[in-house]
């Protein structure tokens, strides 16, 4: 989906609506936000205001892949659609950013979420609260979006204390079929104890796959490097044998040369 | 339009192509499969970690901010994310015991076996990783033992961790393995202290019950008593991990064990004894993880108390 800071495609009446009302309650100077009370003094001390809470949504139908029963494979077909349906979602969420005028969000959370009355459907979900600079430094992503982050307010803070911002969140995915073991592969392994090369293959490969897809991403949107790497593994209602790999993090660059941080005191904290 | 049943020439090459590629493919499982077998590493890994030491690009990293910061701090650099995995067949362990005499406590050693080599292989393979990246270590490593619901003979060990380089040290050894986070990983060097490797066993055992504890008490009364045999079972199981553990540390020459985390299970199961008696014995399961650690500690700065601003961590995306 290509990215058009305009578009309202997929946007219901409703979320117009919301829309069109936050950004005239902004001249106002109120905002919404996920943030707790510490993330939202953080960011403001980062020199950003909160918005609004922005939200991109998907409901997505996966199509259908025949799997090789005996086979160790990439199901493409699946994780295009896991990808492109993440994707859309994000998409979504950044040109809603965009039209409240924001420069990034903060604390994007992805969820994915299946129900009851659609088998094959299921709906893809970014929600993040959008930010601007106070001073309008401009702080996009370099191909003209708004920079997305899946970090929380303090995280945000420290980075850009210490010389860094995010560019954007990255992800790779890989969907993969682990094959069935044939009778006989079970008879030689009674009673044994042994590794079983084929399966530690089949999840390594495809845990491979999905954290190189995200490398290339970050590669691509020039960052310096990835951080805040999550691994999730799950099987989407797909049966047990197919199993998605989902890398996600956020890119990041560097702002000035220098990133010391000052060294840090030893505290016991009375948080609790 | 072909008529039906044929093929045009450009259908034909396409399909020739595409056998080739799937052929491809299967030969690189194969391989993979092969070097798996000999403790090795898949050829996709091999060659993305070929790949980044021939042309450093991006770093990738599984630290959060602070810890990358700590890291960096500490005088080193993230190269890339790395992990390693086996999927291990635990083979069956018979107990077909119904009667009393002659059995008592004991280690399941066929499990324990399997569990430890199953883990050994995955951090070997994370070493592997790191090795082929040019790190010095690897910081943060999480290990996770899982199961699949399509075998529940299967056990997984999973090592992820984020190898990294210090700055103007030449290469030396291969790459030291902790578990420890960032930000104890940086409290530890500027303490003046090392980390030397990361320490780990299992121990599973079998416990008979006996005549106190079977049948949960229902022949001896109701009043409270300990259950001798299970905390002795308990007692023995972590014996038995705690030693494997002890004799890995000093083995890598190291004065202690720190950042250790227990896991513990116990779990029931009925024994038929013949005539529709049962008798419930307890398996339980003892996991031990560390980093062994070596120097001289530097004066420890009296710490400060603060009110934090920080939240407590949590899982920030959920799928």
């Amino acid at each position: 989906m290509s990215y058009d800071p305009t578009s309202l495609e997929g946007v219901p009446t409703h979320g117009r609506e919301r829309i069109q009302r936050t950004r005239s309650a902004e001249s106002r100077g109120f905002f919404t936000s996920d943030l707790s009370v510490n993330e939202f003094l953080l960011v403001k001390q980062a020199g950003f205001d909160p918005l609004g809470l922005v939200v991109g949504t998907s409901i997505y139908h996966i199509g259908y892949q025949q799997s090789n029963w005996s086979q160790n494979q990439e199901m493409d077909v699946l994780t295009q659609a896991m990808y492109h349906a993440r994707e859309l979602a994000m998409t979504r969420m950044e040109e809603e950013a965009d039209q409240l005028g924001a420069d990034g969000v903060v604390g994007v959370r992805l969820e994915v979420g299946r129900y009851e009355w659609g088998a094959n459907l299921a709906e893809f979900l970014a929600i993040g609260t959008a930010v601007k600079h106070r001073e309008g430094e401009l702080h996009r992503a370099p191909n003209g979006r708004p920079f997305t982050s899946d970090l929380s307010g303090q995280d945000f803070w420290t980075l850009l204390s210490a010389g860094y911002r995010p560019v954007g969140m990255v992800m790779g995915n890989c969907v993969y079929h682990v094959a069935h073991q044939g009778l006989r592969g079970w008879f030689k392994q009674i009673g044994q104890n042994q590794e079983m090369p084929n399966f530690t293959q089949a999840l390594y490969d495809a845990r491979e796959l999905a954290m190189e897809r995200m490398q290339a991403e970050g590669e691509q949107a020039g960052a310096e490097g990835i951080v805040g790497v999550q691994l999730h593994e799950r099987s989407h209602g797909w049966g047990s044998h197919v199993i998605e790999f989902f890398a996600v993090g956020t890119a990041i660059v560097p702002v000035r040369p220098d990133h010391e941080i000052q060294q840090p005191a030893m505290v016991v904290t009375l948080n609790d | 339009m072909p008529l039906f049943g044929r093929k045009s020439d450009e259908e034909r090459h396409q399909e020739a192509a595409q056998d080739r590629q799937r052929g491809a493919a299967q030969r690189d499982q194969l391989l993979s499969q092969e070097a798996l077998a000999a403790g090795g590493l898949p050829l996709q890994a091999t060659r993305r970690l070929q790949d980044l030491a021939a042309h450093p690009g991006i770093f990738t990293s599984d630290l959060s901010v602070d810890e990358f910061l700590l890291v960096k701090q500490a005088g080193f650099e993230p190269v890339t994310q790395v992990m390693g995995s086996s999927i291990y067949h635990v083979g069956f362990q018979t107990r077909g015991w119904s009667g009393w005499s002659g059995y008592g406590t004991q280690e399941l050693q066929v499990v324990t076996r399997a569990m430890n080599h199953a883990r050994e292989l995955a951090l070997g393979r994370l070493q592997q990783e790191a090795t082929l990246a040019g790190a010095d270590a690897v910081v943060g490593v999480r290990m996770t033992r899982g199961q699949y619901e399509w075998s529940t003979d299967l056990i997984e060990f999973q090592a992820i961790g984020t190898a990294v380089r210090q700055h103007g040290r030449p290469k030396d050894g291969s790459p030291v393995l902790t578990n420890l986070s960032g930000q104890d990983f940086w409290k530890l060097v500027n303490a003046g202290y090392a980390p030397r490797g990361i320490v780990a066993a299992s121990s599973v055992f079998y416990v008979v019950a006996n005549w106190q504890t079977q049948g949960g008490g229902n022949w001896y009364g109701w009043g409270n008593q300990e259950m001798q045999n299970f905390t002795a079972g308990m007692y023995q199981a972590r014996a038995g991990a705690m030693d494997r553990v002890h004799r890995q540390a000093a083995a890598s020459g190291a004065g202690g064990i720190v950042g250790v985390v227990i896991d513990r299970a116990a779990r029931e199961v009925e024994v038929g004894m013949g005539n529709d008696v049962t008798r419930r014995d307890m398996i339980i399961t003892f996991h031990v993880i560390g980093t062994a650690v070596t120097g001289r500690p530097n004066v420890i700065p009296r710490p400060q108390a603060v009110v934090s601003l920080d939240k407590s961590k949590e899982p920030k995306n959920e799928l």
